[in-house]
């Protein structure tokens, strides 16, 4: 069994847990590239910095709240990461993008576009796969996760991870390759 | 057609990085697919100095804040958003003790006794989001807290309903209430505890604003509940907070996610689940072990519930 209620209770008001501010240091050292390239993917490039920065003020100001009994301290980073991310999407409702009509003035052969391009093109391809996908489709590429730890991430079994992000893979390629029937 | 198995593909997945070429060998698909991998791993990039300096900042701006002298309107901005913290976290350890409890020791309590007549667990107003857990962590105004059921009734802006055959007597107990209020809309979590704050009971309701229902890609079935609009699924999987039988999901306000009860990595025990809404509020019955079907869940919700009007 847990700790008793009052005990955790008078643990979390007695604020008897936190972050120095060189561990803090350290994790965002350790982390800034992941973050920053997972808010990317699941963002797209135009608000990714402004988004990790905040993530990264906002895990500051909570630093106080972090219990190392519940878990590292970049567990406890990324949960703040994926809250933030997801509450971003959830205010802008994401507009579906449609390649048809973004692309269609584009003779460029897919090969030889930029790679600015290349990730508008990815990143549209990606925003249509569900949320689920498209969140384990960012740890995975963007932050650089196993399966095994996604799984952790996203309550979700390895195998399942493993699948999803195949049939994902697939699915993303399909669409990147209708662009190009497209062109 | 693909050759590799999910297992030898992720296998191909981690070596990506270390692999320069791919083998001839590997089928179309495959292999157009770990390119295309490949080719997602080429796009990271790295953060820009400007973004560097930036959160080196934010320790450093903070560290000389802390340092100044506080003012009275910053206590209180501090103050309020701690309190709610911690109330809400000493709810979300309630609804992991009532988990557990509903999984390792059938006995004792109201929901418990849910249990054990009917196997299931009936909980108005749980959680709405299958994947977050808790709704919006980010408090639209200050959080209020109550020492009284009545308090709350008369401070919440939709109508709130506990149930009545608590194995307590609810004027003696210990009440610990508050309402967060969110982008999203109200959250209100009740517990019982007693004198010495034992965890005895919890009610959790949940006021969203209008729009559709965030339920992910689970796959539900609308359906009539109570003469309201539900949603009825069977063998979801348990990836909200809630509890199966052998894995249990404990979801804390920051988002961290634990397990408890099974080995990293395991599946879960799916779960059936009826959900419906009353106005805007959302209650969800949860069969953890998938012991009954619809009707049987259906027969439970709209004989135990009692609507938000007070008819029966």
């Amino acid at each position: 069994m847990s700790l008793p209620l009052a005990r955790r209770v008078r643990q979390l008001l007695s604020g008897e847990s936190g972050l120095s501010e060189d561990a803090f240091t350290a994790l965002y050292q350790s982390q800034l590239d992941r973050v920053f390239n997972y808010v990317r993917y699941r963002l797209g490039s135009g608000e990714a910095e402004d988004v990790t920065a905040d993530i990264f003020e906002r895990a500051w100001s909570r630093r106080e709240s972090y219990d190392s009994g519940k878990g590292t301290p970049s567990t406890w980073l990324w949960a703040i990461a994926r809250n933030l991310v997801t509450d971003r999407l959830r205010r802008r409702r994401l507009p579906q993008i449609e390649l048809s009509t973004n692309l269609a003035s584009d003779d460029e052969p897919f090969s030889a576009l930029s790679q600015q391009e290349e990730w508008e093109q990815v990143r549209a391809a990606i925003s249509r796969l569900s949320p689920v996908d498209q969140e384990i489709i960012a740890l995975r590429f963007g932050a650089g996760y196993t399966n095994r730890s996604i799984a952790t991430m996203v309550n979700l079994s390895e195998a399942n991870v493993s699948q999803r992000l195949r049939r994902a893979l697939h699915r993303v390629r399909n669409e990147l390759q209708g662009v190009d029937v497209h062109e | 057609m693909s050759e590799l198995s999910d297992r030898e593909f992720n296998a191909w997945l981690e070596a990506l990085e270390r692999v320069e070429t791919l083998p001839d060998t590997l089928a179309a698909d495959d292999a157009a697919d770990l390119a295309l991998a490949r080719r997602l791993l080429s796009l990271r990039t790295a953060p820009s100095p400007r973004l560097a300096a930036r959160v080196e900042q934010i320790t450093a701006n903070s560290s000389a804040a802390d340092a100044a002298p506080a003012t009275a309107s910053t206590r209180s901005h501090e103050g309020a958003p701690r309190r709610w913290r911690a109330l809400a976290g000493a709810g979300i350890v309630a609804s992991l003790v009532l988990m557990i409890s509903l999984a390792f020791t059938p006995a004792g309590t109201w929901a418990q006794g849910m249990l054990q007549r009917f196997g299931v667990t009936f909980l108005p107003g749980a959680t709405p989001q299958w994947s977050g857990g808790v709704p919006e962590i980010t408090p639209t105004r200050s959080p209020v807290a109550f020492s009284h059921e009545r308090e709350i009734q008369a401070a919440a802006e939709f109508p709130v309903h506990w149930p009545t055959d608590f194995p307590f007597d609810r004027e003696s107990v210990t009440f610990l209430g508050f309402i967060a209020y969110t982008q999203d809309g109200a959250w209100i979590e009740s517990l019982y505890g007693d004198e010495a704050y034992r965890y005895l009971e919890m009610q959790v309701f949940w006021k969203r604003r209008p729009g559709p229902w965030s339920v992910g890609d689970a796959q539900l079935e609308s359906i009539s509940v109570a003469g309201h609009d539900g949603l009825w699924g069977r063998g979801m999987p348990a990836s909200f907070v809630a509890g199966a039988r052998s894995a249990l999901i404990r979801e804390e306000l920051d988002g961290t996610v634990t397990r408890v009860g099974n080995a990293e990595g395991a599946s879960l025990d799916p779960i059936n689940v009826l959900m419906w809404e009353d106005g805007e509020v959302l209650y969800m019955l949860v069969d953890p072990n998938q012991q009954y079907g619809l009707a049987d869940l259906l027969q439970t919700a709209e004989s135990a519930y009692i609507p938000l009007s007070g008819e029966k």
